[in-house]
């Protein structure tokens, strides 16, 4: 069973990202901020992380960044509500597996996960 | 000792008053030796219109055509109201009061008096001279040798038929006389001459009428009649009429045009006509009295009857009867014009009508320039609106992320829950608990939306007409900060708003002013974006002076480069990478047009935009 990480400093996002994910059988760990997700060490134990790019403090891009930097090869997808060029290119740049503009359909996120090797 | 001292003032004072006793006597003896007596005796009595006329003007005239002083005694022959007058009494008295005084000149006032006198002149100081004025030729007696007469020639026919060519439908004519023995008299003579009329006109006299039955008869007068008033002394009833009084209250109530042949009259409620010119006869009769007391035989002195001066007819009376002016006889005089408001108020009313037209220039002026500043009103409220258009586009395009990203996340929120909840429904027995919480969390995403929508629905209204209103600025601050902090904490920025205790009251519409603080809140958030260190954005209200407020917004980004300070404001200048160059200009317009002014300026970390507005009234 695979561990879906999800970072959203979005409550309602999170809550319903989780029952979403859940249902469709995956583990879902849930974190506010890209500072909570670090400190939990949560990459080493996800599958995937499904990342928001606008967070309060350090961004999905900085974070998917650092995780390249740190040497982690885990599997980000990216969402946003702000979609624009200059992000999706970022995201990309960063390594990102998939990019979804919020509000997005599960089958996309669920295909999404799927490609993952 | 005493008498040497005090008699040289004493022989003074004893001189002077001998010679002012001496010169008091010669004065008063001159006086009485030049003054001439004259003696008016009035028929019936003093205040008997016309003959107190006549009077009154032959006293003036003696007066002022005598060289000599005057000394007038007056008596009136009061038994000439009555028929059956007892006159030897009046002799006696006469004898007995003036016997004594010696008399220059006896002047009768009307045909009785006159009679009278001629009836007793051989009883009646018959050595001094007497004049007989004020009387009509048909009923005067012949003077004798010692007496003059100054007699008036009153056509009767004639005055009605003047009347008649004035008034050409009248049918009937009502003749107001009296019933005392000098009255009856003149009527018998009045029939008789209006005799030849009665086939042209129907005539009725009303010497059996009491006055208050004339004044009855005169207030229902059958059409197509005219009054004349001859004589009024004494009427049927034998109440005596003194003066103008009569006549005064026929016209009061008479519903026809009202004739008379004595100017007396004239003025007191008659049309007018050819009548006795009471003044020029008295004048001549006074000229006539003058000769007299000068001298000359009074038999010698023979002045033929004065007739009617040229017709003179009362304005005020034409127009009450309609007669026409055209109508009148040539040479005619028209007197008691009342003036117009024109020939009234000539000088009043030019200068009442200079300054209604000045006024109306003015009023003018002031239109033509009200419909100009309405012209420029209308124009400048059109650039406005044209540049609210464009602000809240430039709003729009500065919250656009903003409003993805506020009302992306809820729908996302709502998308993933609902399918979260159709996944869940599929379950068996489907965990109705958890729906329960999908449902309630769906919820408030929806609200939330809503509310992100309503909010920004208000800011980027598109309205035509501005809301001008009083409010405190201090609100549009908070309002502004409620809309944008959840963009400005995303995006890492400390927002801190300073704002001023007291309430800052300006004029203007809201939501230009939100746009306007929105503008330069976004405007610091994107200046600070990609720069180090922490990013704070301050905004601070406060009042500036008595008159104006200021909001400062300053940020912590690296400043206006200097060489962009000035311009900053103008179109299409920007210091950012995506910016429209619009957003400036367009605070600023806005601001100018409700009277403040927008600066920026740079501080140690950061720019600062400030602006000023005026403090609204209360």
């Amino acid at each position: 069973m695979r561990t879906i990480a999800v970072v959203d400093d979005n409550p309602s996002m999170l809550q319903g990202l989780n029952r979403l994910l859940s249902a469709h059988g995956f583990i879902v760990r849930t974190f506010a901020s890209a500072e909570s997700f670090l400190e939990a060490n949560a990459e080493c134990e996800a599958d995937c992380l499904l990342l928001d790019v606008h967070l309060g403090g350090i961004s999905g891009i900085d974070l998917q960044r650092q995780l390249i930097a740190s040497g982690r090869e885990l599997p980000v997808i990216i969402m946003t509500a702000i979609d624009n060029e200059v992000t999706r290119q970022e995201a990309f740049d960063a390594g990102c597996v998939a990019y979804l503009k919020k509000p997005f359909l599960s089958k996309l996120l669920i295909d999404a996960i799927g490609r993952i090797p | 000792m005493t008498s040497r001292t005090n008699g040289p003032p004493y022989r003074m004072i004893t001189r002077i008053v001998l010679s002012s006793i001496v010169l008091l006597l010669a004065m008063t003896g001159a006086a009485f030796s030049q003054s001439k007596r004259v003696l008016l005796v009035h028929s019936v009595g003093r205040d008997f219109s016309p003959w107190d006329d006549y009077a009154r003007h032959i006293r003036e005239q003696l007066k002022l055509q005598s060289k000599d002083p005057i000394d007038i005694f007056e008596v009136s022959l009061s038994t000439a109201r009555f028929p059956d007058g007892n006159e030897d009494a009046f002799v006696s008295y006469l004898n007995a009061v003036f016997s004594e005084r010696k008399l220059d000149l006896i002047m009768t006032i009307g045909g009785p008096a006159a009679r009278f006198f001629q009836q007793n002149r051989e009883r009646i100081f018959p050595a001094i001279p007497t004049l007989y004025a004020a009387l009509e030729q048909r009923i005067s007696p012949n003077a004798p040798q010692t007496d003059a007469m100054v007699s008036v020639s009153i056509d009767v026919v004639g005055t009605v038929e003047q009347i008649l060519k004035l008034v050409p439908e009248t049918t009937r004519v009502f003749v107001v006389h009296g019933t005392s023995p000098i009255e009856k008299q003149w009527l018998v003579a009045i029939r008789k001459l209006l005799q030849p009329l009665a086939s042209r006109v129907e005539i009725t006299y009303s010497n059996e009428l009491s006055l208050e039955e004339i004044l009855k008869q005169v207030a229902v007068l059958p059409p197509r009649t005219v009054i004349i008033y001859a004589q009024m002394l004494v009427d049927a009833a034998g109440v005596v009429h003194e003066g103008g009084r009569a006549l005064e209250r026929i016209h009061a109530v008479a519903n026809a045009p009202i004739f008379a042949e004595q100017d007396t009259f004239f003025g007191r409620g008659i049309v007018g006509g050819r009548m006795t010119d009471i003044t020029d006869v008295s004048r001549q009769t006074a000229a006539v009295a003058v000769r007299i007391l000068g001298g000359e035989t009074p038999g010698s002195i023979k002045t033929p009857p004065i007739p009617a001066a040229s017709p003179r007819y009362d304005w005020r009376e034409l127009k009450r009867w309609n007669i026409g002016e055209s109508q009148l006889p040539p040479g005619s005089q028209i007197l008691f014009r009342v003036p117009s408001v024109w020939e009234q108020y000539r000088l009043e009313v030019s200068a009442v009508t200079a300054a209604i037209l000045l006024q109306a220039g003015i009023i003018g002026l002031l239109l033509v320039e009200r419909r100009r500043r309405h012209v420029a009103q209308a124009e400048a409220n059109s650039r406005r609106q044209e540049v609210v258009r464009l602000n809240r586009v430039t709003t729009a395009s500065v919250l656009s992320s903003s409003i993805a990203h506020e009302l992306n996340q809820p729908l996302g929120a709502i998308l993933s829950n609902t399918e979260a909840a159709q996944m869940l429904l599929k379950a068996n027995p489907p965990d109705v608990a958890q729906l329960g919480e999908i449902l309630s969390d769906i919820v408030r995403d929806e609200q939330r939306a809503s509310d992100i929508i309503s909010g920004l629905r208000n800011l980027l209204n598109n309205r035509t007409e501005s809301d001008l209103r009083t409010f405190d600025l201090n609100d549009s601050v908070r309002d502004v900060v409620k809309i944008v902090s959840p963009e400005i904490t995303r995006r890492g920025v400390n927002l801190r708003t300073i704002l001023a205790p007291e309430p800052l009251p300006v004029r203007c519409d809201p939501i230009h002013l939100q746009q306007v603080l929105m503008n330069l809140v976004m405007n610091g958030v994107d200046a600070m974006e990609g720069v180090a260190g922490p990013h704070n954005l301050t905004i601070r209200t406060a009042l500036a002076d008595a008159d104006g407020i200021e909001v400062r917004v300053s940020d912590s980004g690296p400043g206006i480069p200097n060489d962009k300070l000035a311009s900053v404001f103008n179109a299409f200048v920007t210091t950012k990478p995506h910016g429209t160059g619009l957003g400036l200009p367009i605070a600023r317009t806005i601001l100018e047009s409700y009277g403040g002014e927008l600066w920026a300026e740079n501080h140690p970390r950061g720019a600062v935009f400030s602006f000023k507005l005026p403090l609204a009234k209360a």
